[in-house]
């Protein structure tokens, strides 16, 4: 089984796949074929991600058609961190051969991955298929066929709260 | 008034007499004309006038008032006495004295100092006490020879009313070591900060509207819901906290850079389970908000933790190299909690990751002596420096959410509080010293910084192993511009 993993600074970094949780995509989830009992179950059990994201415990009978509505992304723990990639591909490059092999890179795969160049050297890149798991493998490919300055899939991260440690100080005052 | 000449640690000295009550009413307005703490010099006269004497030293001064030096600075008035000083006299210099002079020895102290008399009272025999002593001193036969003084000193602030600072400003000892914090009173005769100077803070969002930040801010960012403004939901307090330790303006709960401008930047926001959420790409934005449109001087990020990504250690090294227009911004992190390695970003090496410190001045550990045995500072490399971050006085949500019911809590913790002390520091720098490097500003602030002692006693050799101190940031600061 192939190893999640993205570059940071130029080095892998392993990404350990978190399989009780999944990001679901609440907006997708509306065309998702699934029961309406099942679709609020899903949501009353989830907790707020980011904007339309939210993280849920998917059942395994919902899975598949939760894929097929593309509503649901992978979710990844590394360094005490959750991380959920987007289905987005930052890239910035501003050597002009590296940024003509790039262009002829995505031309070349012009059917799987949408391209919007905003400015010279800086893209976004989108899977067609709406799948996280291909923007990391993208990103990663870039990385390692390309190299160019700056090459990353989105990624929101779930960190610890800095305030659990001054909540953790309150609860023993209030045992007294 | 007669001024006299005496001679004090190798130079030449002017003492310029007036009577005792305009020299004391002269000490007591100072130099910018505001009331000091000057001593009821008043009082002193009437003792001195009463018992002639002080320890056995002259004040006679029938039909004529008392001759005193004021300090404006420190309100201290020195009196002159008919009496000098002599300090490693041979016995022939004092029969000189004696002989040529008419002084009689009247106490002889420790370590051969003499204490002589003039034969002559009132403003003669001050005259005489200073003339002596510059002969003495010219003849080359003594150690050291002026007139005795009487100093009236301005009592030192009684401990209370500096205490009512935190102890990360001024431990006063009643909680942990004396001294044990950033110095901030002695930072402040320096300066206080400057509104040209900007500090952002990155973080679940800031209170913006709470009185004592709300004069402070001059640009806001919300890149998690987009608002016009950087509020937080509900009583996520963890960001209005973080900048009131940089610039709270209260007089008692106070910021260590009050005068220094706030941009608030909201890029988490907690998910009610024990986690914050950020998005990467929006805070690495924020990063580039801050250096590039809200020309923010200091960036504290009190957060961290998760992989290092691309996207946000580009966006600090932007802020680094081309933030105040190339000069670099200062760039703060949180070490983190765990009392584990350093987290991302404070480990990335053009960011200063900051530890913290408890009143002890030990670095926060689940066993140091300040009893909070849940959490301890974070270290190893990527620590860089110590800032105090064991229950800190500072702000809290306006009106009756966040923390506690009123608008400051007294208990903020963690590394989080530690972080912004030393984005103050810089800020209190960028004050005085607005051209100096970000790198530069760095190495002051790491190289000022006082060693934390072991528990034999000695300086810790430990990476990081310093705590700030922004008085001597400061004077370090001045020094280079």
């Amino acid at each position: 089984m192939k190893v999640p993993y993205f570059y940071a600074a130029g080095k892998r970094v392993t990404l350990v796949v978190e399989n009780s949780l999944w990001a679901l995509d609440t907006e997708a989830l509306a065309f998702a074929v699934i029961a309406d009992s099942m679709r609020q179950q899903i949501l009353a059990d989830s907790r707020s991600l980011r904007g339309k994201y939210v993280l849920a415990h998917v059942p395994f009978s919902a899975l598949e058609s939760l894929r097929a509505a593309h509503a649901v992304q992978p979710v990844y723990r590394s360094a005490d961190a959750m991380l959920v990639p987007l289905p987005e591909v930052r890239v910035e490059e501003s050597r002009p051969e590296t940024l003509r092999r790039l262009h002829d890179w995505l031309a070349s795969r012009r059917q799987r991955i949408d391209v919007s160049e905003t400015e010279a050297g800086r893209l976004t890149l989108r899977p067609c298929s709406g799948d996280a798991e291909e923007a990391l493998e993208i990103a990663n490919a870039l990385q390692e066929e390309i190299t160019p300055e700056f090459a990353e899939a989105r990624f929101i991260r779930s960190i610890a709260n800095p305030d659990e440690h001054l909540k953790a100080r309150i609860r023993p005052t209030r045992r007294h | 008034m007669a001024t006299f000449k005496y001679h004090a640690a190798g130079r030449v000295r002017r003492f310029r007499t007036s009577p005792l009550r305009a020299a004391a009413a002269a000490a007591a307005t100072g130099t910018t004309g505001e009331p000091v703490s000057a001593p009821d010099t008043g009082e002193v006269a009437r003792a001195i006038r009463g018992c002639g004497e002080w320890l056995g030293t002259p004040f006679d001064w029938p039909g004529a008032d008392l001759l005193a030096q004021s300090d404006h600075c420190s309100g201290a008035v020195t009196l002159a006495t008919q009496a000098v000083v002599v300090d490693g006299a041979r016995a022939s210099e004092l029969r000189w004295l004696r002989d040529q002079h008419g002084f009689e020895v009247l106490r002889e102290g420790r370590q051969g100092k003499v204490l002589l008399v003039a034969p002559q009272g009132g403003a003669a025999g001050v005259a005489a006490a200073f003339d002596v002593g510059e002969r003495l001193i010219r003849r080359g036969n003594v150690a050291a020879a002026h007139p005795n003084f009487i100093r009236a000193l301005p009592r030192l602030p009684r401990p209370d009313a500096a205490s009512s600072l935190g102890w990360n400003l001024h431990n006063d000892g009643r909680v942990g070591l004396y001294g044990a914090d950033v110095h901030a009173l002695a930072a402040w005769t320096i300066t206080r900060g400057s509104a040209e100077v900007r500090v952002a803070v990155l973080d679940e969002g800031v209170d913006s509207l709470h009185p004592s930040l709300e004069p402070a801010v001059v640009a806001e960012l919300d890149v998690v819901a987009g608002h016009p403004n950087a509020l937080p939901d509900g009583n996520d307090a963890h960001g209005t906290a973080c900048a009131g330790v940089v610039l709270s303006r209260d007089a008692t709960v106070s910021g260590l850079a009050p005068h220094s401008s706030l941009v608030a930047v909201r890029i988490a926001r907690g998910d009610g389970a024990g986690h914050w959420v950020l998005d990467d790409f929006d805070t690495a934005d924020a990063i580039d908000w801050c250096w590039e449109e809200a020309r923010a001087d200091v960036l504290s990020n009190s957060w961290g933790g998760g992989p290092p990504t691309d996207v946000i250690t580009r966006a600090f090294e932007r802020a680094r190299s081309k933030g105040r227009g190339g000069l670099g911004c200062v760039l703060v992190a949180a070490v983190g909690n765990d009392q584990g390695p350093v987290n991302f970003p404070a480990r990335l090496p053009l960011v200063l990751g900051v530890g913290a410190s408890n009143p002890w001045d030990e670095i926060k550990t689940m066993t140091s002596r300040d009893g909070e045995s849940w959490w301890g500072s974070n270290h190893g490399p990527g620590l860089d420096i110590l800032a105090p971050g064991v229950r800190i006085p500072t702000t809290d949500l306006h009106g009756r959410r966040g923390y506690g019911p009123t608008d400051f809590v007294t208990d903020f913790n963690g590394t989080s509080a530690a972080t912004p002390h030393v984005a103050a520091a810089a800020a209190l720098i960028l004050a005085v010293a607005p051209r100096l490097t970000a790198a530069r500003i760095r190495d002051i602030i790491i190289g000022t910084a006082d060693p934390l002692r072991t528990a034999s006693g000695r300086r810790s050799q430990r990476a990081g192993a310093r705590r700030l101190n922004a008085y001597a940031a400061l004077r370090a600061a001045m020094r280079a511009t």
